[in-house]
C-alpha cells in the first residue's frame, strides 16, 4: 500500500439514501499533519468514524499501517497503536484525571511504568494540578485536555481528532495549537476541524469535504485562496 | 491496591465477627438463608453496580446452580463435583449468554428483556418436566414438586459426613466472606478497573484499545458463577430446589436488594438482602399486612428518601461527621470517583 500509514481507495458511506461519503480515495503519509475541512455535511465526520473503525462503510476499503482494517471494530483500530478523540469529549466523568489517564496507558506500559507515564502525560498537556479531580467537575476546556492526555499516554503513532477545538475559548485553542504541533512530531495527526484561524496556525496540508467528496487538498493558505472553496462555504454566487 | 485490599480486609474482619455473634440473636437455619441471599444480591451487585450490567434474570443463574448441584447430587453421590458443577454450568451459561447478547451489541432494554425472558422460560420449563421422560441419569427434574431428597453438602471425600446445621451456616458465612474478598480483589485489580470504565463509558474504553465485550462477557459469567454458587448453597440448605426459584418474584427482590442497599458498593447489596429478607421472613408469620405491601412501601421509600441506598447514604453521612472540610485549592465534586467508592 505505497508509503501511506492510512489509506481510503472508494470508500463510500451510505445512510439509507443519503451518501455522506462518496467514493473517497485519501492517503496519509507517516508523521504528516492533515487538516479535513469541509462545511457542515460534508462528511468528514462521517468520514473519520469510518476509519476509526466506529462506522462500517458500505463500500471501499480502509487500510492503517499495512492493515485493511475496513470492517474493523474500534478497540482494534487502537490497538494499532492509534489515538483516537471523538467530537464530543469523550472520557470518564465519575473518574479522576488521574484515573482517566491510567486507563490509557495501563493497555500499552508495563505495570512498573504506568505510573511515569501518567504523570508525564498530564504534565505535557498541564492538567496535573487537576490530578486527583473528578472529571465531570472539569470546565470543556479542562476535560478536551484529560482527553488529549489520555491520547499522549497511549503513546500512539497516529492520532485522530474530531474538532478538538470545538467549544474552547481563544486562549484554550491557541494552546491547543502549540499541543497539536507538538504531538505531530511523535505521530502522523489527521484533524477535522471547522475553526480556519486554528487550522491556519498549525498549517500542514489540508483536504476539503463537499457533499461527500474530496474538493482538493493543497497547502492551507492555497486552499483558503482557492474559488472552489469559498464557494463551498459560502455559497454560489449568481 | 494495597490499601484497597487493607479496607477489604477490615470489612471482612468487621463481618466475620458480626456473623459469628449473629446467632446469639437468630436462629442459625434463618441466618443461613440470609447470607446464602447475600451471596446472591452480592452476585447482581457486581455486575451492575460495577459493571453497568442490569439483569433481570440473575434469578435463573441462582435456579441453574441449585438444579445442576441437585441432578448431580442424586447421579453422583458425594457432594464435592456436584458442588463445583453448580458453580461451573452457570458460569458457562452465562459465559454464552453473555457473549450472545454483549457481541450482539444489545442495548440495556434488550438485556433486560433477555435475561427476563430466559428466566422465564427455566421457569416455565421446570414446571413442565413433571413426567417420567424428563429425567437425566437417575434424577427426575419432577416439575412443579421440583427435585428433594438428594445429598446435601458433606465433608469432601466422606459422603455420609453431612455438614448441616450451625456448621452449614459457618460454612456459608465463610463463603460469603470469601467471595466478597475475591470479588473486591478483582474490583481493585486492572480488570476491576476498566470494567468500571466501561460502565462510565464504553465507547472511551474501546477508543483506547479494551475489548468492552469480552470484559463484559467475563464479567457477566462471574457473577452467574456467584449467584450459582448462591443456589448450590441454597439446595443443600432447603433440601429441595423447585421452580419457583427460577421465578419472576425471586429475579425482583434480588434487584431490590440491590436498590435498597445500595449499588456501586459490595456490601450494600448483602445488608440489603439480608435486611429484607429477614423482614419478609418476620413479616411472614404475621397475617395482619400483606409482606409484599411492606416491601414495596420500603423500596419506594428507600427511592425517594434513599435514591443511592442505605449504604452509600450512610457512609456518605459518616465521612461528613468524621472527616474535616477540605482546604486547598484541589476542585472535587462531592463524593469519591468510582474506584474510591468500591472500597465498601
Amino acid at each position: 500500500m505505497s508509503d501511506s500509514v492510512v489509506q481510503t481507495r472508494g470508500l463510500t458511506m451510505r445512510f439509507g439514501g443519503v451518501t455522506a461519503v462518496d467514493n473517497v480515495d485519501f492517503s496519509l503519509r507517516r508523521n504528516e499533519l492533515r487538516c479535513l475541512i469541509g462545511p457542515n455535511g460534508a462528511g468528514k465526520s462521517t468520514f473519520f468514524k469510518c476509519i476509526t473503525g466506529m462506522l462500517k462503510a458500505t463500500s471501499g476499503e480502509v487500510w492503517i499501517n499495512g492493515h485493511e482494517t475496513t470492517t474493523w471494530d474500534p478497540h482494534q483500530v487502537a490497538r494499532l497503536g492509534v489515538g483516537i478523540k471523538t467530537q464530543v469529549p469523550s472520557v470518564l466523568d465519575g473518574f479522576t484525571v488521574r484515573e482517566n489517564v491510567w486507563l490509557a496507558a495501563h493497555r500499552v506500559t508495563a505495570a512498573d511504568g504506568v505510573a511515569s507515564r501518567v504523570a508525564e502525560a498530564m504534565e505535557r498537556l498541564a492538567v496535573s494540578s487537576l490530578a486527583n479531580s473528578v472529571v465531570g467537575s472539569l470546565s470543556h476546556g479542562e476535560r478536551q485536555r484529560v482527553e488529549l492526555s489520555m491520547i499522549l499516554a497511549s503513546r500512539p503513532w497516529l492520532v485522530l481528532l474530531d474538532e478538538p477545538a470545538a467549544g474552547l475559548t481563544a486562549a484554550e485553542i491557541a494552546t491547543l495549537g502549540e499541543i497539536v504541533t507538538d504531538i505531530s512530531r511523535d505521530a502522523a495527526v489527521v484533524i477535522v476541524e471547522h475553526d480556519m484561524q486554528f487550522i491556519r496556525s498549525i498549517a500542514g496540508l489540508v483536504t476539503v469535504f463537499a457533499q461527500g467528496r474530496i474538493l482538493m487538498e493543497d497547502q492551507v493558505d492555497k486552499v483558503m485562496a482557492d474559488a472552489r472553496v469559498r464557494e463551498v462555504y459560502l455559497g454560489r454566487k449568481n | 491496591m494495597r490499601g484497597e485490599m487493607r479496607h477489604a480486609l477490615l470489612v471482612a474482619i468487621v463481618s466475620a465477627i458480626v456473623l459469628a455473634v449473629a446467632p446469639a440473636l437468630i436462629g442459625t437455619y434463618t441466618l443461613t438463608l440470609l447470607v446464602i441471599y447475600g451471596i446472591l444480591a452480592l452476585s447482581l451487585g457486581l455486575i451492575w453496580g460495577f459493571g453497568g450490567i442490569l439483569c433481570f434474570g440473575q434469578a435463573a443463574f441462582f435456579g441453574l446452580g441449585a438444579y445442576t448441584y441437585a441432578i448431580a447430587a442424586i447421579n453422583i453421590g458425594e457432594s464435592t463435583v456436584p458442588f463445583l458443577l453448580g458453580i461451573a454450568i452457570p458460569f458457562l451459561f452465562a459465559a454464552a449468554l453473555g457473549a450472545m447478547m454483549f457481541y450482539g451489541r444489545l442495548s440495556d432494554v434488550y438485556l433486560g428483556v433477555i435475561t427476563l425472558v430466559v428466566t422465564l422460560l427455566f421457569f416455565r420449563f421446570m414446571n413442565s418436566t413433571a413426567g417420567p421422560e424428563y429425567v437425566i441419569g437417575t434424577a427426575r427434574l419432577g416439575g412443579f414438586n421440583g427435585i428433594p431428597g438428594f445429598q446435601t453438602l458433606n465433608v469432601p471425600g466422606d459422603p455420609s459426613g453431612y455438614i448441616f446445621g450451625d456448621a452449614y451456616y459457618y460454612l456459608t458465612a465463610v463463603a460469603l466472606l470469601i467471595v466478597y474478598l475475591l470479588v473486591r480483589w478483582l474490583l481493585a485489580s486492572p480488570f476491576g478497573r476498566i470494567a468500571m470504565a466501561i460502565r462510565e463509558n464504553e465507547l472511551r474504553v474501546e477508543l483506547l484499545g479494551y475489548d468492552a465485550r469480552a470484559r463484559k462477557t467475563l464479567l457477566f459469567s462471574i457473577g452467574g458463577a456467584i449467584a450459582g454458587l448462591a443456589g448450590t448453597l441454597y439446595a443443600s440448605w432447603a433440601e429441595i430446589v423447585t421452580p419457583g426459584m427460577f421465578s419472576l418474584g425471586q429475579s425482583a427482590e434480588i434487584i431490590i436488594w440491590c436498590i435498597v442497599g445500595g449499588l456501586g458498593t459490595l456490601v450494600g447489596p448483602v445488608i440489603g438482602a439480608m435486611i429484607l429478607a429477614y423482614l419478609k421472613f418476620a413479616l411472614g408469620q404475621q397475617s395482619v399486612i400483606d409482606n409484599t405491601l411492606v416491601l414495596g412501601a420500603i423500596l419506594i421509600l428507600c427511592v425517594l428518601l434513599m435514591p443511592r441506598g442505605v449504604v452509600p447514604t450512610l457512609g456518605t453521612e459518616l465521612r461528613r461527621s468524621f472527616q474535616r472540610p477540605q482546604t486547598g485549592g484541589t476542585r472535587r465534586r462531592p463524593g469519591a470517583s468510582p474506584a474510591e467508592r468500591a472500597h465498601v
